[in-house]
Order: structure tokens, then sequence, then C-alpha cells
């Protein structure tokens, strides 16, 4: 399965991998994708090609009508549902594309929430920053959102402050694979830039892999990787005409 | 444990940022409370006065009869007796060797719809109420003589009577009562609340009673025969019978061997009564009216419980979003269930807590006004055994009517996946 045996297990790996909703057409099939560790990976795909479902995918919450997935090394389908609702909160930071945060708390406790349900990323946060209330902290002074709005209920935030604070929140413990879906467009296209510019620098802080998806392929230079959905499909001759 | 803590933190949250909408199910949620745990209040506690106003009383005497009339109209001064006892009776019962003492009562006139009640000095002497209180005076004196009446408190306070006050009694209930307008009674003593029957009764004694009714026959004035107030005193003015009796053994051991001696008296036909005996048949009468009460006011629990279940499943599609964010962080099925299930968890207890809150209130700040007003002995005290089952009945079904919503929610999490509204 693995292509070298001696080198760093990758961050994602899919073979052979398709996937049907019940009654449709199969939406995805992926002959092979791989992320390493670290790598930033920048899936395009116009809307309705299936990006959202590949995420849902790795993160565990879908499972592939074919094929295998492995996260970290870990083939998903050898998990029982709790453990690989468990390992989502553990290894995997998602951000949306809006609507990322819970309404009806502040920004401080949609960040720590990460912790709340991960005891192994509060672990890791209580590790580098001495608490989960540091490690929020640091990781919103360093994601740019202003002190005064830390307490603020989330439907009170700007929609850049809340992609912001989603990114925090994904960031939390450290968690080895951050996977972002259309995170920057509700932003404008200026804010675009500046918003991916902090959230990678940020993972490259925390060593994390990233698998960004968007139609929007004006961003894709800023990626170390360039996928497309239809790319990954297997040579022409047995896909639809 | 702590993720337990969590979803309980996060169904608190998100129930009180949807509080406008939540808030009309809590309301109806707290009426439950107040409706079935009120009732229930009301009812053991209407039996406990009930049973305690015959406290001391071993038997009851009257003419054959219904066992519950008799307590009815001895006891609690309601309905009338259609026959009396002679007054040759009641001498022999004071005279049984077991009785210690005997009250005689006689009843059927009235003063504005309050029972008269006429007795002597061993009434004031020997009745009991909750539990061992002896009857006392407000103000005024409790001797009454001839044309004196005695009030209870609840008859001073209703017609605002003063001691003094010359009052007209009328003879039977009824919409145009006789009056006894040619021989009027002062007010001479107002007695202290007691949240009995005895707030609402007029006290005279067995004299005066015998006095207004010289020159009558069968219930009404003899006509053309006319004794005036000042010249009562020329006639024997001893009762010649009474409604009924209340006696007091020496030794309740003595109990049914008096019983049998009174039902074998010769001449006129006798009932002695134990009276928590009839207070059961009454109680039984009234169990009738109690469960329809009690159903009433399950429908409007169910009503109410069935309105959280609707509400919470009309929110789920809006939170569906709140539900994904949730399961992206590592939320199972099984915690979104738990989250829904603790919304209808908390909302309930939030209701209860508010329902006894309010009925607390109302005990606290009405009992002595109800007791005085309405001679409803309400207290406040800690929930009873039966009312801990209602409330955790309450609290019980707010979990299972949130379970459909929260059900649906498990399914709703286990099929989006990240795309549905996401
Ligand atoms: N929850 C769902 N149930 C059934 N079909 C779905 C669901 N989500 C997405 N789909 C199908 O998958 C297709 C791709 O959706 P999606 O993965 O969200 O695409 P993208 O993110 O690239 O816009 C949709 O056009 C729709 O037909
Ligand atoms: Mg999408």
């Amino acid at each position: 399965m693995v292509d070298n045996p001696a080198g760093p297990i990758p961050a994602v790996l899919l073979t052979g991998v398709t996937f049907k909703w019940p009654g449709q057409e199969p939406l995805l099939t992926i002959e092979r994708l791989k992320i390493d560790q670290g790598e930033t990976v920048f899936v395009a795909g116009p809307s309705g090609s299936g990006k959202s479902t590949l995420l849902s995918l790795i993160a565990g919450l879908l499972s592939p009508t074919e094929g295998q997935i492995l996260v970290h090394g870990q083939p998903l389908s050898a998990l029982s549902g709790p453990k690989r609702d468990r390992f989502r909160g553990d290894k995997i930071g998602l951000i949306f594309q809006s609507f990322n945060l819970l309404p009806y708390l502040s920004a401080q406790d949609n960040v720590s929430l990460a912790a709340r349900l991960s005891p192994f990323r509060r672990e890791r946060a209580i590790k580098a920053f001495g608490s989960v209330a540091a490690a929020t902290e640091s990781l919103l002074t360093s994601l740019d959102l202003e002190k005064e709005s830390w307490l603020r209920p989330a439907d009170r935030l700007s929609v850049g402050q809340r992609q912001r604070v989603a990114a925090a929140r994904a960031l939390l413990g450290q968690p080895p694979l951050i996977m972002a879906d259309e995170p920057t467009s509700s932003l404008d296209a200026d804010r675009r830039l500046a918003f991916i510019d902090l959230l990678l620098s940020e993972c490259q802080k925390a060593g994390a892999s990233v698998l960004f998806v968007s139609h929007d392929s004006s961003l894709a230079p800023r990626f170390t990787t360039q996928v497309s959905v239809s790319d990954l499909k297997p040579s022409k001759k047995n896909g639809p005409a | 444990m702590s993720r337990l803590k969590t979803l309980a933190f996060l169904a608190g949250q998100s129930a009180w940022n949807r509080r406008g909408t939540l808030g009309l199910i809590l309301f109806s949620i707290v009426l439950s409370t107040v409706l079935l745990v009120g009732l229930e209040r009301l009812r053991t506690q209407i039996r406990e006065s009930f049973t305690q106003s015959v406290y001391g009383v071993d038997l009851l005497v009257g003419a054959r009869g219904s066992h519950a009339e008799l307590v009815l109209y001895a006891i609690f001064h309601l309905g009338g007796a259609s026959n009396n006892l002679g007054f040759d009776n009641v001498q022999k019962v004071a005279k049984l060797p077991e009785v210690a003492w005997v009250i005689p009562l006689s009843m059927g006139d009235f003063h504005r719809g309050f029972p008269v009640v006429a007795t002597d000095e061993n009434y004031l002497a020997h009745y009991r109420y909750r539990r061992n209180r002896s009857l006392s005076v407000a103000s005024g004196r409790p001797e009454n003589g001839l044309f004196e009446t005695v009030l209870g408190a609840e008859v001073a306070l209703r017609l605002n009577y003063q001691l003094g006050q010359k009052i007209v009694l009328s003879h039977g209930g009824g919409d145009r009562p006789r009056t006894h307008d040619d021989k009027p009674f002062t007010v001479v003593g107002i007695l202290a609340p007691t949240g009995s029957p005895v707030d609402r009764s007029l006290y005279i004694s067995l004299e005066s009673m015998e006095a207004i009714h010289v020159d009558w026959r069968g219930g009404a004035p003899l006509p053309g025969f006319r004794v005036k107030a000042e010249d009562v005193r020329k006639f024997n003015l001893t009762p010649k019978s009474v409604t009924a009796l209340l006696v007091g053994l020496k030794n309740r051991r003595y109990i049914f061997q008096a019983q049998e001696k009174i039902h074998a008296f010769s001449g006129e036909a006798l009932s002695a009564v134990l009276p928590g005996v009839a207070m059961d048949q009454i109680f039984q009468l009234l169990g009738n009216g109690e469960r329809i009460l009690f159903l009433v006011s399950i429908l409007v629990t169910i009503t109410g419980l069935l309105g959280l279940a609707a509400t919470m499943l009309a929110g789920l599609s809006e939170r569906r979003r709140e539900l994904a964010i949730l399961r992206s962080l590592g939320a199972s099925p099984l915690d979104i269930l738990l989250l829904i299930a603790l919304e209808g968890f908390w909302l309930t207890l939030t209701g209860l807590i508010i329902g006894l809150a309010i009925l607390a209130g109302v005990l606290a700040f009405l009992g002595p006004y109800l007791l005085v007003h309405f001679g409803a002995l309400l207290e406040l005290s800690p929930p009873t055994a039966r009312e801990w089952w209602i409330l955790g009945g309450i609290l019980a079904a707010g979990v299972i009517a949130s379970l459909g919503p929260a059900i649906r929610a498990y399914f709703f999490s286990l099929a989006d996946g990240l795309n549905r509204n996401v």
C-alpha cells in the first residue's frame, strides 16, 4: 500500500476510492491521492464536483463505496463509529465555508470547544501553552483577532473575524491535518489572500498538513501542490464518455 | 464524564440562545407542574384538614341515616338532617359509663348562608381542630347567653361584623327563607381562625335555638301566636331534640362496646358512627372528582410535552449546521442524541423548578389568606413522597418527549457529512 515503506507515513492516502450517494451516479472516482506530512494541497473543482464529499470521506463522516482511506497510516474502515469520531476530533482540524461557529458561544469558547471535545488536543494545548485558555489566547492573537472581540458571542462577529476564530479552533491542540472547505468564499477578494497566508503560516508553525478545497483557482499558487477533482479519476477509458 | 459535562454545557447555552421560542414551552411545563403538584397538595391537605376536623371525636351519633351525611352536617355543617334525636337519648348517651363527654349540636338555621350551630359549653371545652388545638376567641367572649352569638372568623370577616352587632337568623337555607326578625341576636365574640368548618359557622346556645322556635311548629310560625323576645324566658327552654351528638370516650378501647349500646337503645333508631370510617366514605365520593381533575392535569402535561417535542423538532433543521460543526469536532451521533435529550432534560427541569417556586410562593404568601378567606389550609412544606413521584414523572416524560427529536438528530448527523448547509 505505502509506496516507500522506509519513508515517513503520509498524512492522507486514498487508493481506489469511489463514492456514490444513494440513488445517484458515482460522484468521486479517485485512483490515488497522497498528501505528505507538511504538504499543503489545493484541490480545485467546480461547484458540485464533490469537493466537500471528498473532505467528508477523509474526515470519516462518510464511508467510501469502494477503496481505502488512510489518515496518518490509520485505515478509517478499521475504526468503529465512535472511534472514528474520536480520531477525527483528535487528528483533524476542519474549517467550513461559513456558519463555522456556534452562535451562542463566545469567540473564545468556540475555540476551546475543540479541546473540550478532544482530550488529545486538550493535552497538547496544555503541554504547549500551559492551559487551554492560554493556547486559545495565543492563537487568537496570532490570527489577528482584536482582544475586545474574544468574549463576544460568535453571531456578533464580522465574517472575517468568524473565519479567523474558526481557523484558531481548527489549529488548537495542533492536529496534524487541517482541512478547509472553501473558507474564503464569503470573504472579499483582498481579504482572501491575507486569510490564506495567515492560515498557512500558522499551519507551518504547527507542522500540519493542509488540504484546502475551493472552486477559486486564483488561490492555488499559495500551495505546494495543486490538484483538480477531475484529475484524480482513472485514465479516460474507464470513465463515462 | 467531562464529555457529558461539555454536552450539558452546550445544551444549556444553546437553549438559552433560543429562549424566545423555548420560553413558551417552558411556560407550559411550569403550568403542568403547578397544576399537578398543586392539585396533589390540595388533595392531601383537604383530606388532612378533613381528618383533623374530627380529631378527638370518637363517635358521631344521629338519627338513623347515611353515615356520610351525618359527618357532613355534624362536622362540616353542610346540608341538613332529615331527622333529629330526642334529648332524652342525649342524656342516656352522656350517662353511659364509657362516655367522657358529649357535645349536642342543633342545626338548621342560617345567617346569610352561613350555618348556625346551637350547642353548649362542652363544644368549647372538647372540640379540637388541627391535631389538638382548642378554640379561642380573637375578640369578645366565647360564652353566649340568650340571643347572643359567637362568630367564626370567616363569618365576621366576610360580613364585616364587629362586637355588639345585631343580626337576624333565618330558618333554613333556600332563596327566600323565613326570618327570625322578631328575635335578633347580638354578637358577643369572634373566634380566631382555625382553617376548619368552625370559621364558617355562627354559634348560639341550645336555649337560644329553642327560644327562637317557641312560637314555631313544623318549620313555620304558628298562625296568630306570637311570643315577644322578652317573654321567652317564661317558657321551658330545655331542648326537646338535637340534630347530632359528638361523643368522646374515656378510652378508645370501648368504642365498639359504646356503639353497640347506643344501637340497642329502645325507642328511636340511632346511628353511632366512627368518624374515620364515615370520612372514608366521603373520600370515596370525592375520589371521582379528584380523578377527573388529575386526568385533566395529565392531559395538560401531555399537551405541553408534545409542544416541547414539536418545537424541538421544528428547530432541528435550523440546527443542522450546529450539529455538523460538533460532528466535525469529534462528536459522535450518540453525543448529538444526548445533546438534544439533555436540552429536553434542562427545559423540563427548569420548568419544574420554576413551577415549584411559584407554588411555594403561592403557599407562603397566599396560605394565610386562603386559610382566612376560603378555610383552605395549605401549608408550605417539602414535597411528599407522592409529589416527588409526580415531579420525577414529569421529568422522565420530558426526556422521553425529547427523545423523538434526539433520534432524528442522530440520523441527520449520520447522513449529513459535511455537505448539508455547512
Ligand atoms: N447529503 C447529501 N445527500 C445526497 N446527495 C448529496 C449530499 N451532499 C451532496 N450530494 C451530491 O453530491 C454532489 C456534490 O456535492 P459536494 O460534495 O457538496 O460538491 P462541492 O463541494 O464540490 O460543491 C451534489 O451535487 C449532490 O448531488
Ligand atoms: Mg462544497
